[in-house]
């Protein structure tokens, strides 16, 4: 496995261009086995496997076994923990939900966080800002979701500067390097795998039930002066437990996949052809997946080859709604579920749907009072009379053309195309609208993009013996990304028999449409130099020009440097491999949204009179002289291998600083306009990245374990103007909860210090605007000592961002059976859990949790965390209380197989046989208060992260499967 | 093949000049706007979004000056309401931030109107009314902001791009009021005499009388006001001012527009509860006994609810009984406004009431006798009073009249009379000048160095 021939001086680095080299090594048989081995000679790619041939820049490969042993929905997942210097957010548990992903940090607070993917190549990103109409229920569905994990074959996520700056303007946030399948093998196979398995969530909230939920009524009631409501609390008995009402009972996923593939000294092929489908653990959610991956190469005489990848999907999907982080929403199923009053029935005596929160009088009949003042409904009622659907058609194609104009000259021209096709649906019945005399609301539309690009390159390589080797490449490439959208929005259905397909029913009916588009035009160059195998040196430039930035163009220049001290004659251990690598590079960010720097105008309509008008009012101003972000980074590296190879260890330490961080800086109000993009800002990022692989024993048993280690550091070193800007959507009335300011890390948390509860006999306790506290409320600390709590009292409370990330793989294989066990964790991160607003509010309104209620502050209890019950509204007020350690250990996955010996396999006629079982989301280690760390209310918003409230809830998957090798 | 070869560089690098150039299709940048007639017209009715149902004037107008006065109290623990209610406002409050901020969107939005308007290809005269029309709304809310603020940056000038100056200084209050009486005095010119919703000639009138009366320019206040008295008439009831079906009625001089399709939000706020409200304010026990019990007023303003009275002003019970969103319009200004502040300049010049004042003071009582099916015996009849008792009776003749129409606290201000009305009515609050004037948010003076504090803040 260990190849000791050094590939020098064939380094390619390129964006968007998966060079092909025609040497022998790339119909190499090996397989991904080792994530920070020294050589790749298994990667397809010939760019990034010269890249990895040396191991001269910090890199790391997602290991094997976490790409064939799990059964991943999406490929994202399998990056979690098996790489290091990665920050991943699950954001909820929706199928197909997505991830939010950092390499090495955050460096912006106004454009794109997220990677950038090349898929064999091609270009693109985790973004549902494009890819997706946003009419759907619920949370985004992973944009990634369009390639099945079992077509791919390798994932490397590329950090070093070195790397980086060969892909310019989008190298900032680090890139995912995905190559699909195709067959390696020098003789046909039809391979079978599927797999079935059951689900159920995680954990969930115990809140209290029926007898419970009328004597903490009745409590609030009488604490705050009021009569109570229920003489004999326990004659409601458990009331409804609304969780029951709309959960499935081990909802199923199933996973089928069959694929062809075969190759000879010419030419491969591999197509494989997936069906998959998976129903949420929420009534109503669901999704079938149809995909097909077809790859193909050869070779076309002496000179010229081919290689082409396509990918067709389709997805077809049935939402609910939960947190729709856009609208800040505080309705939803499992906010209803939560919170929903538990003595109400699903229906009336009558027949009637319950659709609103009513207060239930003591003689069982409907109070025309409401319970909260939280606008909820029946969990029931939203499964039953909403509905929203997802579908994505998805067609991907690019190819590669080689010719060699000499033997040491080649030309590569390559091109691709990405088009994606999104309808999204949603249909809210009358019922829910109880104040609309005719009600009901449809809402449709269609996305579709077209993404292409397009690169031509020159190579040039010469070798002198084992002294000096050369080589040198220009290219030039543009890409151009268009997207059309056709929205309907239809009110006030007097027949909803049809929902949203037919959404001319309704009375009061809008249609929007809009277009987009971007492109980018980038000349590269890039040239490397090796002496005697111990020396490196690599020298690229690439200059991007955006049109997002009025075409102004941008130079991303790097250098490395890579010593391999154990060739040298001072040096003799042979069972030693030792290598330094130093680099820096400059990448840049240009994932801010089309047209922002145009002032242009915003069309409104409002009333007047009877009807309405339409006009165009500034929206935002024309930003003259904003520069692509740009972030500078050095990497100090070294690997290190030891006896003879059973412990691998690289270690990379880093520093980027990012001096014109883009950032929407407020005007002054005068202005009319609220902010304005600018570079106003500088951001640094710092940390290491350990990964380590030991063979622990390599006998009978084999026993390998991957360690991956990240520990970073985010600042925000200064804003223009030394402003400080508050942010955070409005959720549960409450805004400006995060900060940025020049010292704190992005993202972090603003509120106030929260400093117990008032306790009796305590006097003169000042609250808010200057009101005196009761005994049993919780107070707040008078950070400024001026007498009176208010905004001048929050300081920063926490930071979603962790300190430390950690990966672990183990993996054993004793003769036929192996077992792989998998461990990721975050630590040193916080997390808002706005939860707590509701289900500890000790009003009597919202439900509350058992814990909560049992531990409630009374004259009897004098709780410091907890307030009393006490039905009088309270304010909500975002202080440390609700902000909580968010560190936790997972079992992220499991699997245990058993491969059929090959005498029972020649009977049978297969080539391999493997059965297997496996877990996802076993079991979580945290002290975290609510269902999940692990999550995102808002998405990949870096400004907003690591919140939970009423999302998704996560599952843990059981599953059994099977591979078959024909 | 090499031909091959040099082709795709050529695809390459073909178009390079406008290859990157942003095609905003479904966009419109401000260079290609005032292109067609229609858009002069598209630039105005923008305004109209500043005045919809998440503006300043739809959410907080009608309620904020209630509660920071002698008529009304927070019933929410909200500490930004709750501020107000007990004057402790505090710079860093969110409504002030709101106030200062929508009002100058809303000027920025006039300033685009009114700088191109006049190299658009329309004709003379249309240019002429639509430059009038966002001239008054540029003058109205300039109007409010001096009425919250005291002395405020003047802004007449379009912002386009990101490179201009933004800091500006406060301009004294006065000289920008005498510049905006004559912003009223030259658009009430060219607004038409009569248009559905939009402001006309006597609107301008009207609030060019109460520019003049804060400028205590009270011969031009006079005549100008009896051109708009006598170009309005008082409903019989008092009730059906605050109709679904009575939205443009003969008294309102100008209001926000709300119908089915763009539903207000008052009765969000106003509302309990059951009535998919908020309850979000209380009058003060005061306040209800400034009424005598069957004052049309009193129950035309209020309802109880089982343990709380609460506004219902805005809810047509008979049209929307399940609360909620209103298609009622929010009346910014009414007929009764003018007449009193009639009596009041009268008062001002004189020093006491004549015939002409009284016999407006005694039309706005009578109304309120009429029950809708009965007149009862209160509110008798009022003759003529010396400086001291008018200015009393006028007050107070504003608050039953006016209450949550967005006046009490402007009242108050205007006639020096806070600090006493409202210790009456809110002993435990600790009300003094500094209330004259709401702060300056902090977040505009960090942002704009030339800003200075209002004094005691």
């Amino acid at each position: 496995m260990k190849i000791k021939t050094l590939h020098i001086g064939i380094i390619i680095v390129l964006l968007g261009v998966a060079l092909r080299s025609n040497s022998q090594e790339e119909t190499s048989s090996q397989l991904p086995t080792d994530s920070i081995q020294k050589e790749k000679s298994w990667l397809p790619n010939s760019i990034l496997r010269s890249i990895n041939l040396n191991k001269r820049y910090a890199h790391n490969n997602i290991a094997d076994p976490t790409l064939v042993n799990h059964q991943h929905e999406t490929f994202d997942q399998t990056i979690r923990g098996s790489a290091s210097g990665l920050t991943t957010t699950q954001t909820n548990g929706q199928p197909l939900g997505q991830l939010s992903i950092y390499i090495r940090g955050i460096n912006t607070l106004a454009a794109g966080s997220q990677p950038l993917y090349l898929i064999d190549g091609f270009p693109l990103y985790n973004d549902n800002t494009a890819s997706s109409i946003g009419f759907g229920f619920g949370p985004n569905i992973n944009a990634l979701e369009f390639l099945n994990p079992q077509d791919i074959q390798s994932i490397e996520v590329i950090k070093d500067p070195a790397s980086l700056a060969m892909y310019g303007a989008r190298g900032s946030n680090g890139v995912i390097s995905i190559h699909t399948k195709y067959s390696n093998l020098d003789e046909s196979a039809i391979e079978f795998n599927s797999y079935v398995g059951i689900q159920e969530d995680i954990n969930h909230y115990d809140v209290l039930d029926g007898t419970q939920f009328a004597s903490y009524f009745n409590e609030a009631l009488a604490n705050s002066g009021r009569p109570v409501k229920y003489d004999n609390p326990s004659a409601f008995g458990s009331g409804t437990d609304w969780r029951k009402q709309v959960y499935n009972t081990s909802p199923i996923i199933q996973y089928y996949n069959l694929s062809f593939a075969k190759s000879n000294a010419e030419s491969a092929f591999r197509i494989s052809a997936n069906y998959g489908n998976r129903q949420g653990l929420l009534s109503g959610s669901r999704y079938d997946r149809f995909s097909i991956n077809a790859r193909l190469k050869s070779k076309l005489g002496d000179k010229a080859s081919f290689d082409n990848m396509l990918n067709v999907s389709h997805l077809n999907s049935d939402l609910v709604s939960t947190d729709d982080a856009a609208t800040g929403s505080s309705v939803g199923l499992i906010n209803g579920i939560h919170h929903f009053n538990p003595l109400l029935p699903v229906y009336t005596a009558e027949g009637r749907l319950v659709v609103l929160n009513h207060q239930l009088n003591a003689d069982g009949s409907l109070s025309n009072k409401l319970q909260s003042s939280i606008k909820l409904l029946s969990p029931q009622a939203l499964e039953l009379a909403s509905t929203s659907q997802i579908s994505n058609t998805r067609i991907m194609d690019h190819f590669h053309f080689d010719y060699h104009l000499l033997e040491s000259l080649k030309f590569q021209l390559s091109a691709g195309i990405d088009a994606l096709f999104n309808e999204e649906y949603s249909f809210t019945n009358g019922v829910l609208q109880p104040q609309l005399t005719i009600g009901g609301t449809g809402r449709g539309g269609q996305l579709q993009y077209y993404n292409w690009v397009s690169n031509l390159t020159l190579e040039y390589h010469r070798k002198w013996q084992h002294e000096q080797a050369f080589k040198a490449l220009i290219g030039v490439g543009v890409q151009k990304y268009q997207s059309e959208r056709l929205n309907g929005i239809s009110n006030g259905f007097e027949n909803q028999a049809l929902g949203f397909y037919d959404l001319s029913v309704g009375s009061d009916k809008k249609i929007l449409s809009f277009y987009n588009e971007w492109q980018l035009r980038s000349y590269y160059a890039h040239w490397s130099y090796s002496l005697k195998e111990k020396y490196f040196v690599t020298l690229s430039a690439r200059s991007d020009g955006s049109s997002r930035f009025n075409g102004s163009s941008s130079l991303f220049p790097a250098v490395g440097l890579s010593w391999k001290v154990s060739e040298e004659s001072f040096f003799s251990k042979d069972n030693l491999d030792w290598q330094l690598r130093l680099s820096y590079g400059i990448t840049g960010n240009q994932e801010i949204p089309p047209f922002a720097t145009l002032g242009i105008l915003d069309q409104v309509e409002s009333p007047l009179g009877e009807s309405s008008v339409t006009g165009f009012r500034p929206f935002s101003l024309a930003v003259n002289n904003l520069e692509i972000e740009k972030t500078g980074q050095l990497n100090i590296g070294t690997d290190i291998s030891l006896l003879n190879h059973r412990l691998d260890i690289s270690f990379d330490a880093y520093f980027k600083s990012t001096k014109n961080a883009l950032l929407y800086l407020p005007l002054p109000g005068n202005t009319g306009v609220a902010t304005s993009i600018s570079n106003g800002a500088e951001i640094k990022n710092s940390g290491v990245d350990l990964s380590i692989h030991s063979k622990n024993t390599t006998n009978a048993l084999k026993w390998d374990t991957w360690l991956h280690l990240g520990y970073l550091k985010n600042n925000i070193t200064s804003i223009e103007n030394d402003i400080s800007i508050s942010g955070g959507r409005k959720l549960l009335g409450i805004e400006d909860w995060t900060i940025i300011q020049s010292g704190s890390s992005i993202g972090s948390y603003y509120g106030y210090r929260s400093d117990g509860i008032v306790q009796t006999g305590e006097v003169n306790v000042i609250g808010f605007s200057g009101q005196d506290l009761q005994p049993g409320e919780r107070k707040y600390k008078d950070l400024n000592q001026d007498g009176i709590i208010n905004r001048s009292d929050k300081s920063i409370i926490g930071s979603p961002l962790p300190d430390v990330s950690i990966g672990v793989i183990n993996t054993l294989r004793y003769k036929s059976v192996d077992l792989s066990i998998h461990l990721f964790g975050m630590f040193g991160n916080e997390v808002a859990n706005f939860n707590k607003f509701t289900l500890e509010s000790l009003d009597g309104r919202t439900n509350n949790t058992i814990a909560a209620f049992e531990n409630r502050w009374t004259t009897s209890n004098p709780s410091n965390s907890y307030p009393r019950l006490d039905y009088t509204p309270r304010e909500n007020v975002f202080s440390d209380a609700q902000v909580e350690n968010g560190s936790f250990l997972r079992l992220q996955s499991i699997s245990l197989g058993v491969t059929f010996p090959d005498k029972l396999m020649n009977k049978l006629g297969l080539d391999n046989l493997r059965i297997y079982a496996s877990s996802h989301n076993l079991l979580t280690l945290t002290k975290y208060s609510g269902i999940d760390p692990d999550v995102s209310h808002f998405g990949q918003s870096i400004l907003e992260q690591s919140v939970d409230f009423g999302g998704y809830p996560k599952s843990k998957s059981f599953i059994i499967g099977i591979n078959i090798r024909f | 093949m090499r031909s091959f070869i040099y082709i795709g560089f050529i695809i390459c690098c073909t178009s390079c000049t406008s290859f990157l150039d942003e095609a905003d299709r479904s966009l419109i940048a401000y260079d290609e706007f005032f292109l067609e007639e229609s858009d002069a017209q598209f630039a105005v009715d923008a305004i109209y979004s500043h005045l919809g149902a998440n503006s300043f004037y739809a959410k907080y107008y009608w309620l904020i000056p209630a509660l920071c006065s002698d008529i009304g109290v927070a019933n929410v623990t909200d500490p930004d309401l709750q501020e107000f209610s007990n004057f402790s406002i505090s710079p860093t409050n969110k409504i002030v931030e709101s106030i200062w901020s929508e009002l100058y969107a809303g000027i920025q939005t006039c300033n685009f109107a009114i700088k191109h308007i006049p190299s658009a290809p329309n004709t003379e005269n249309k240019k002429n009314a639509l430059l009038a029309e966002a001239r008054f709304f540029r003058a109205l809310f300039h109007f409010d902001l001096v009425r919250f603020f005291g002395d405020v940056p003047l802004e007449l000038d379009f912002y386009s791009t990101n490179d201009q100056p933004f800091e500006k200084a406060r301009l004294p209050k006065d000289s920008i009021l005498s510049f905006l009486a004559q912003e009223f005095n030259a658009s009430a010119e060219d607004l038409p005499v009569s248009a559905e919703g939009r402001p006309v000639k006597v609107t301008a009138l009207a609030y060019l009388v109460k520019t003049y009366v804060l400028l205590k320019d009270y011969p031009k206040a006079y005549l100008t006001s009896r051109m708009v008295l006598s170009s309005h008439a008082l409903l019989n009831d008092y009730a059906d001012v605050f109709k679904v079906s009575q939205n443009l009625n003969s008294e309102i001089i100008f209001a926000l527009s709300f119908n089915r399709f763009h539903r207000g939000p008052m009765n969000v706020e106003a509302l309990p509860e059951e009535l998919l409200g908020e309850a979000i304010t209380r009058p003060t026990a005061d306040h209800l006994a400034s009424y005598d019990a069957t004052d049309r007023r009193l129950s035309a303003t209020f309802s109880t609810f089982e343990d709380q009275v609460l506004v219902t002003k805005y809810w047509d019970q008979g049209v929307e009984p399940l609360g909620g969103e209103t298609a009622n319009d929010l009346p910014l200004l009414r007929l009764p406004d003018i007449m009193l502040l009639h009596v009041e300049i009268i008062n001002e010049v004189r020093k006491s009431t004549n015939a002409e004042a009284i016999q407006l003071m005694n039309a706005i009582r009578a109304r309120a006798r009429f029950d809708g099916t009965v007149v009862h015996n209160i509110l008798p009849d009022l003759s003529n009073m010396n400086y001291a008792l008018s200015k009393e009776a006028i007050l107070l003749e504003r608050q039953r009249e006016l209450a949550y129409e967005g006046y009490r606290w402007f009242d108050l201000v205007r006639t020096g009379e806070l600090e006493q009305k409202v210790s009456l009515a809110k002993p435990e609050v600790n009300v003094s000048s500094t209330h004259y004037l709401f702060p300056i948010p902090q977040r505009e003076i960090e942002k704009n160095s030339l800003l200075v504090q209002n004094p005691g803040y």
